[in-house]
């Protein structure tokens, strides 16, 4: 059994999300951010057919922009 | 020394500081440090690198605030400890003139108020040729001090930045910026007591 620590796992309704290019419902499913070497895993929606996932606009402007600018701020 | 560093928020983080034990131990092997050695851990916080001298097989004491040391007794009672306030008269470490060989400084000079007087006292405690082994913040060029003569550093940014990005997945909350500490960049430094 994984023993994975998600750092975000996003609330997903059946049949909320569709992929746009299989027009299958996207499932929750892990996405590994990594960032210098280290791996962040996300549970996030994604395609069960073609695996692409959605990373939602909080998490986009949020952790993910902080991280950003954070390394650009060298 | 900031607040911050003394939060529960930061304690509740357990990556002690930029680097971790890999950077310790790489301190420790380009400062030459043996078994034989007397070891203070300066400003050891939660006793992270005690563990890692410990292991090692060195003698080693860590000094922290009262409040730290109260938190680094609970989580770490094996190692040992000293209370050490900077105090306005100066450093005064609660050690001997020339009593230590080593004194580990990770992440914290750039913190203290008066670095000069921690410095001059750092020196006092240690014996002749002692080393004085940090990792820190800087803005290029490590910093030079009138009492050592730097032997050996290495810059270590990569360290900061994949902690600063541990921190904000962990906690998701901004690092506070270590610009306001004397630089963005982090190095690794061993200084040799003249």
């Amino acid at each position: 059994m994984s023993d994975v620590k998600y750092h975000e796992v996003f609330d997903l309704s059946d049949g909320e999300l569709y992929c746009g290019l299989c027009h299958v419902p996207l499932e929750n499913g892990p996405i590994t951010l990594r960032y210098m070497g280290n791996d962040f895993p996300i549970l996030m929606p994604k395609c069960p057919l073609c695996g692409l996932g959605l990373i939602p606009e909080e998490l986009a402007t949020g952790k993910i922009f902080d991280v950003e600018r954070a390394l650009e701020d060298k | 020394m900031s607040d911050f560093y003394a939060s529960e928020e930061w304690r509740a983080f357990d990556l002690g500081h930029p680097g971790g034990a890999d950077s310790t131990k790489k301190l420790l092997s380009m400062g030459n440090v043996t078994p034989d050695d007397r070891v203070l851990d300066l400003c050891c916080g939660a006793g992270d690198s005690l563990r890692v001298c410990a292991e090692l097989g060195f003698d080693v004491c860590g000094v922290d605030r009262a409040s730290v040391i109260e938190y680094a007794r609970k989580n770490d009672p094996d190692q040992r400890y000293l209370v050490w306030e900077l105090e306005d008269k100066g450093a005064n470490l609660p050690f001997a003139d020339g009593s230590l060989d080593v004194v580990l400084c990770e992440c914290s000079l750039s913190l203290l108020e008066d670095k000069s007087s921690v410095v001059r006292d750092v020196r006092r405690v240690l014996s002749r040729g002692g080393r004085f082994l940090i990792s820190d913040v800087y803005d290029g060029n490590p910093p030079e001090f009138k009492e050592f003569r730097l032997v050996w550093w290495e810059d270590a940014t990569h360290a900061l930045r994949s902690f600063i990005v541990s921190w904000i997945w962990k906690t998701g909350k901004v690092f506070p910026s270590p610009s306001c500490r004397g630089g963005r960049k982090y190095f690794l430094g061993v200084y040799e007591a003249i």
